[in-house]
């Protein structure tokens, strides 16, 4: 089991995530909605994954990233929009779009998750 | 450039103050205004203003002064410049020197200058016309993008009230009927976005949309306070769930129960958020569920950063919670 940071400004989707993380067996820390929230919990909770919505309000999720980044903790990005709106810093990690296919989430949480990766 | 009509005025530099009205009656019939001046400083702020279709410089014997005015004409973006003066000037001095289009002998420049400057003005038209189709084209592309973003945040949301609806492991004509329910939030709450054309929505639409059915047990009471398009969706969503959870275990269930929703604005230190506050009455003292079920899940994620107290009661003669909207999901004004 392990523990995943959910972030997403819209609560049926984080809802949807964490139910998800759960049917896997995993627990999810958060949900974030918003960039302040998700901060706090990655500064104060151990968190093995993170699952992160780009567009946060008016924020994006950039600044939880980087500090996820300097932890060493895997995560990915959730977005609506295409990859091809991600920054250069962070194009090459994994992007699955909404709405979800959950076969793609779900293997997205075991890469997540799995000590390779 | 702000207005959507092409720059058609026209600058004229020259320092025989005695010619400005020639000038000005010359090629005032081309052109909205001729705005003359003398070489210096005046000329160019002009220049800088960036709003004539055309510069005419008429050069005497010293042009120096002219030359150092519209040296910071772009080559490439800035109005074109017509020179006017005795003979032929050397065009070379002009190459450091912005944009030089055409020259004219200022002893033809009665007959030749209204038909060049009647050219240059409907260029600079056109160019106008093609500067305000890309701006058009621009701002439909990035609409069209926000449209399909929304769309897709939509489709997830659907998944998730699909998903949720279900799995709550109940028979399948409750289930049935609980995800129509939910399904036709969704579409009212489209419905009030997209009728507001992003000014915002107003909450008191939203909160009565959903309680229509059960608005002589219900009374309404807050400021005008408009939503943002993304939060009306989740925040109808949550309003239907508590009004279904009220008719189904809560107050609206005794026929003496009744439901007061209101909302008012509160501060925590520097953080501003709008509170809504529903609280039943009349009904039988509520008992908290074991597990949250859709509903009360939704409901708690409006319980804020700043939580101080909890957001769900269930004590006394009905239950009651407070939702917090932060300021970014609030429209101002």
């Amino acid at each position: 089991m392990a523990r995943v940071l959910v972030v997403d400004d819209e609560a049926l989707i984080a809802m949807m995530l964490s139910d998800l993380l759960a049917e896997y067996g995993h627990e999810t820390v958060g949900p974030a909605h918003s960039e302040g929230q998700a901060l706090e919990l990655v500064a104060s909770t151990p968190i093995d994954a993170a699952i992160l919505d780009v567009t946060l309000g008016d924020h994006d999720c950039f600044a939880v990233a980087e500090a996820l980044g300097q932890r060493g903790i895997p995560f990915a990005f959730a977005t609506g929009h295409g990859a091809q709106a991600m920054p250069d810093a962070f194009r090459a990690r994994v992007t699955v779009s909404k709405p979800f296919d959950f076969e793609v989430v779900r293997r997205l949480i075991d890469d997540l998750v799995s000590p390779a990766a | 450039m702000t207005g959507s009509r092409a720059p058609v005025d026209l600058l004229v530099i020259d320092a025989t103050a005695d010619r400005h009205d020639g000038y000005r009656g010359l090629l005032g019939s081309f052109v909205r205004k001729v705005v003359t001046v003398a070489p210096g400083d005046a000329a160019r702020q002009q220049l800088l203003s960036g709003a004539f279709a055309a510069v005419i410089v008429h050069l005497d014997d010293d042009a120096a002064d002219v030359l150092a005015d519209i040296a910071d004409v772009d080559e490439a973006s800035g109005p074109p410049v017509v020179v006017v003066s005795a003979q032929m000037p050397d065009l070379r001095a002009f190459g450091a020197h912005g944009r030089v289009t055409e020259f004219v002998p200022s002893a033809h420049a009665t007959e030749l200058l209204p038909p060049k400057v009647s050219c240059l003005v409907e260029l600079a038209k056109v160019k106008g016309e093609l500067d305000e189709e890309r701006r058009t084209s621009d701002a439909l592309r990035r609409r069209m993008g926000e449209q399909i973003h929304r769309g897709k945040n939509l489709l997830a949301i659907l998944q998730s009230v699909a998903r949720r609806t279900m799995h709550e492991g109940r028979a399948m004509s409750d289930a049935r009927e609980a995800l129509m329910g939910r399904l036709g939030t969704l579409a009212r709450a489209y419905q009030l976005v997209t009728a507001s054309n992003g000014a915002g929505t107003d909450i008191a639409d939203v909160v009565e949309a959903e309680l229509a059915h059960v608005m002589d047990r219900v009374t309404v009471s807050g400021p005008p306070v408009r939503l943002s398009g993304s939060v009306v969706q989740t925040f109808a969503l949550a309003i239907h769930e508590l009004a279904a959870n009220a008719s189904k275990h809560g107050a609206l269930l005794s026929p003496k129960g009744a439901v007061a929703v209101g909302w008012t604005f509160f501060e925590y230190g520097t953080d501003r958020y709008l509170e809504v506050a529903w609280s039943e009455r009349g009904g039988t003292t509520p008992k908290a569920p074991v597990e949250f079920g859709f509903g009360l899940t939704l409901v708690s994620s409006f319980a804020g950063a700043h939580a101080q107290t909890p957001n769900l009661l269930f004590e006394g003669e009905g239950f009651a919670c407070r939702m917090r909207l932060s300021q970014d999901v609030l429209v101002p004004g």
